[in-house]
């Protein structure tokens, strides 16, 4: 349909009103809005991962992109709803405690909405007990951890800790991510995966849940 | 202008601040809040580490403090911007209004800065934050980003604003006897490099002209893609963070920018042992051999519970070497 295509475009340059109305359109015209997800929204949204990752875009480029992605999704989540789609995944995600830096974890959360996944997002400034309080009443597939700062990456550590004395380590996989951290980092903490930037959190979210 | 470095040898200036509690006995809230304290305890880490440049504590919060947002502000921990409310231009208006220069807790560190260059024989710095880090203090930074795109004018408007405010605690710092002061712009990392050009260095050459001083610009995380456009601010110093690899930034930035940088302040400082903080301090020298421009520093402010004994070594490893 050349409509999907003209979303993806408007999509990638960021221009939500765009993208709203021709979503809207598409919906009016009876397109199954499954399908617009899956063959504009998200295919642009990895677009503009790829240009993130080849630096012709910046994070203002993304978060213009994740705007006008989420002007689509708040047409079509309701949609999904009703049509019962089920969901791949659930995630809690929120940034740790001590790091108000929610750029890439919000950044995150989109992209793994987009691909289907169920998203408690509990904020900034998540304590490990908050994390533990989500993994075991809300029944959380994947507990993700974004931290900017290395002073602030730390408290990781106590997040996986905390879910261990809990009894709960085991029922859930825990991703993190963000500037400073790195596969070496995961591995030393006992977390499940990591992944560099946004679009990686996906396929990484998707193989974790794949080995459950 | 640029900074004054010696021929025959390497500077070392560790970002020291928040450390420096273990020795005064302090916390941090004291310390940021309360200038003899935070004097006492800068004069204990000058005594202890003998650096050749000192700086007061790091503080993102005291620019945005005294345009009167809120500060969450624990014990223990850095301060930091509780919400970020001032999104248009009538909010901006009624911030500017409001504002009456120097305020809040800015005397705070004025005052430090006077007893720093009163006391002591080796580089008196300061911090102050930079204008688009600032502007994003004010409006978010997420929204800032995105202005940057959508709403140019209006992004432009909250940095001028911001710069203004930079400009008046700037010169109150070096009035105060800062011989140069550290441009904080940590949000600036995100923009690329023609977004940095216009919505972050060309404020900076702004300060730097007016204020006719030697002012060195820090932005942490990787700022690789902008040090081309760093080095053209008029910047008299580069402080860059360890993701960055100094050797290959001396191939970028000229000879007359001083190149501060740039050891890991978490994953060497603070959980390194002190072998490993002088293995990797003489790596670093190694690298950056015959590049006369480098000052040897920590790539960021240290965190509070760095071990002493790290930073003792990183300095006596630092002085080892001649170049």
């Amino acid at each position: 349909m050349v409509i999907l295509e003209e979303i993806s475009e408007a999509l990638i340059v960021g221009n939500a009103k765009k993208v709203r109305d021709l979503v809207d359109q598409a919906l009016k015209e009876g397109a199954n809005p499954k399908a617009i997800l899956n063959k504009a929204l998200i295919p642009a949204m990895n677009v503009v991962g790829e240009k993130f990752k080849k630096c012709e875009y910046f994070i203002p480029e993304v978060l213009v992109a994740a705007r006008a992605m989420n002007a689509g999704m708040d047409l079509i989540k309701p949609l999904l709803t009703q049509t019962g789609a089920t969901y791949a995944g659930k995630v809690g995600i929120g940034t740790v405690r001590g790091d108000i830096h929610d750029i890439g974890k919000n950044l995150v959360a989109i992209m793994l909405e987009g691909a289907g996944f169920q998203i408690i997002d509990l904020g900034v400034n998540v304590t490990p007990e908050k994390f533990v309080e989500v993994a075991k009443n809300e029944g959380v597939d994947i507990v993700a951890m974004s931290a900017l700062l290395t002073t602030t990456m730390v408290a990781m550590r106590d997040v996986i800790n905390a879910l261990k004395e809990a009894g709960i380590r085991e029922r859930v996989k825990v991703m993190i991510g963000g500037a400073p951290v790195t596969q070496r980092y995961a591995d030393e903490i006992g977390a499940d995966g990591y992944a560099p930037d946004a679009a990686s959190a996906v396929e990484k979210a998707k193989q974790l849940i794949g080995r459950n | 202008m640029s900074l004054k470095l010696p021929e025959d040898r390497t500077l070392v200036i560790p970002l020291l601040g928040a450390p420096g509690v273990q020795l005064s006995d302090t916390t941090l809230r004291e310390n940021l809040t309360d200038w003899e304290v935070q004097f006492n305890t800068i004069r204990l880490m000058v005594e202890k580490f003998q650096p050749d440049g000192i700086f007061p504590f790091m503080d993102l919060t005291v620019e945005a403090e005294a345009l009167g947002l809120e500060i969450y502000f624990p014990e223990f921990e850095n301060p930091s911007v509780k919400n970020h409310r001032v999104k248009t231009e009538v909010d901006l208006k009624a911030i500017r209004s409001r504002y009456k220069g120097l305020s809040g807790r800015m005397p705070v560190f004025i005052k430090v800065v006077e007893n720093i260059a009163k006391n002591f024989h080796i580089i008196k710095g300061a911090y102050a934050i930079g204008p688009f880090t600032l502007a994003g203090e004010l409006m978010g930074v997420s929204e800032l980003c995105m202005n940057v795109i959508l709403n140019p004018g209006l992004a432009h408007n909250f940095i001028e604003f911001s710069t203004y405010v930079i400009k008046d605690y700037v010169k109150a710092l070096l009035d105060a006897g800062a011989e140069t002061v550290a441009i904080l712009e940590p949000s600036a990392v995100m923009l690329s490099p023609d977004q940095f050009e216009e919505f972050s260095g060309r404020y900076f050459s702004y300060l730097a002209e007016e204020l006719k001083a030697p002012l060195i610009l820090h932005i942490c995380g990787n700022s690789t893609h902008l040090l081309k456009k760093m080095s053209n601010t008029g910047a008299a110093g580069l402080s860059l963070d360890s993701p960055v690899n100094l050797r290959e930034a001396s191939k970028i930035v000229p000879g007359n920018v001083a190149l501060i940088g740039n050891l890991d302040p978490v994953r060497i400082f603070l959980q390194s042992t002190p072998e490993q903080v002088a293995k990797a301090t003489m790596d670093l020298l190694g690298q950056m051999e015959g590049i006369k421009n480098f000052i040897l520093s920590s790539g960021c402010d240290l965190p509070i519970g760095t071990p002493l004994q790290n930073i003792e070594v990183f300095v006596k490893a630092g002085r080892k070497r001649e170049i």
